[in-house]
């Protein structure tokens, strides 16, 4: 990927999602990377960072603010984020497989957050590494859409 | 968000949604959402001008899902777009909540 991974630093606060978004879209498509993994990369970005701030601090010191750093690698073929945050250690991956309910009455309400993650990211990962929780999410462009920008790269 | 809602024929609510369903606008329609829906037996929710939606969206949406259906009612979904479909069909939510494509499907789907 021949663009420099874009960074952003955001606090734990709820309005910061939509920062991030505005951040992430742009990146993306200054960078070709196809809708379709943008809104995926959206979501899931939402949804990480969404369990942070609601769960990573609590029990922390009030009303202090917090950094949660993001990182973006992204092309025509794929992305990579990285999220690192300083709040306790928690692996969100480690949560168990999403039970499908056989009805409305049985569906329980909440923890499909990871869920998704787990179905539109191609890879997650999670390592707690000098205080912080970093979490690896990547998805790549189907190999029909990545083609043209793939055979461009090995003629130019 | 915005949301807005409209009375139809036989007792049918029509709940309008436009924004994006993350957790600022989840918040933003939350205590209007289940105070449309308090008492009603048919609802049909219009997501075609939801251009995202986060789980925490899709709790409002299971929220008042489920309360409609205790009252032995119905909840549909009307025309989400093909990012907020797919956010939808990943969750399994398609098969608690019917999606459906036109406004004469999602009122045959709510009849009594």
């Amino acid at each position: 990927m021949a663009h420099p991974p874009a960074r952003l630093s955001i606090t734990n606060r709820i309005p910061e999602l939509r920062r991030m978004s505005e951040w992430l879209h742009i990146a993306a498509a200054t960078t070709g990377l196809p809708r379709d993994l943008t809104q995926r990369f959206d979501l899931c970005a939402n949804e990480a960072v969404a369990n942070i701030i609601g769960y990573g601090y609590e029990g922390a010191d009030g009303d202090e603010a917090r950094e949660i750093s993001l990182e973006f690698s992204s092309g025509p073929a794929g992305a990579t984020l990285t999220i690192r945050d300083h709040g306790k250690p928690f692996d969100p991956l480690a949560a168990p497989e999403h039970e499908q309910p056989a009805d409305l009455e049985h569906a329980a309400i909440g923890g499909l957050g990871i869920h998704l993650i787990r179905r539109l990211m191609d890879e997650c990962g999670y390592r707690r590494e000098d205080g912080a929780n970093v979490l690896h999410l990547s998805a790549r462009a189907p190999a029909d859409t990545a083609a043209p920008a793939g055979a461009a790269a090995r003629r130019a | 968000m915005k949301i807005a809602s409209e009375s139809l024929a036989e007792g049918v609510l029509k709940i309008n949604l436009e924004g994006r369903m993350d957790v600022q606008g989840a918040q933003e329609i939350d205590l209007k959402f289940s105070g449309y829906t308090a008492n009603q037996k048919a609802v049909i929710v219009d997501m075609a001008a939801v251009d995202f939606l986060a789980s925490i969206g899709i709790r409002t949406l299971l929220l008042n899902a489920k309360a409609v259906n205790q009252r032995g009612g119905k909840m549909v979904l009307l025309k989400p777009d093909s990012n907020v479909t797919r956010v939808l069909q990943t969750a399994g939510i398609d098969t608690l909540i019917p999606i459906c494509a036109t406004l004469e499907a999602a009122q045959s789907a709510v009849a009594a």
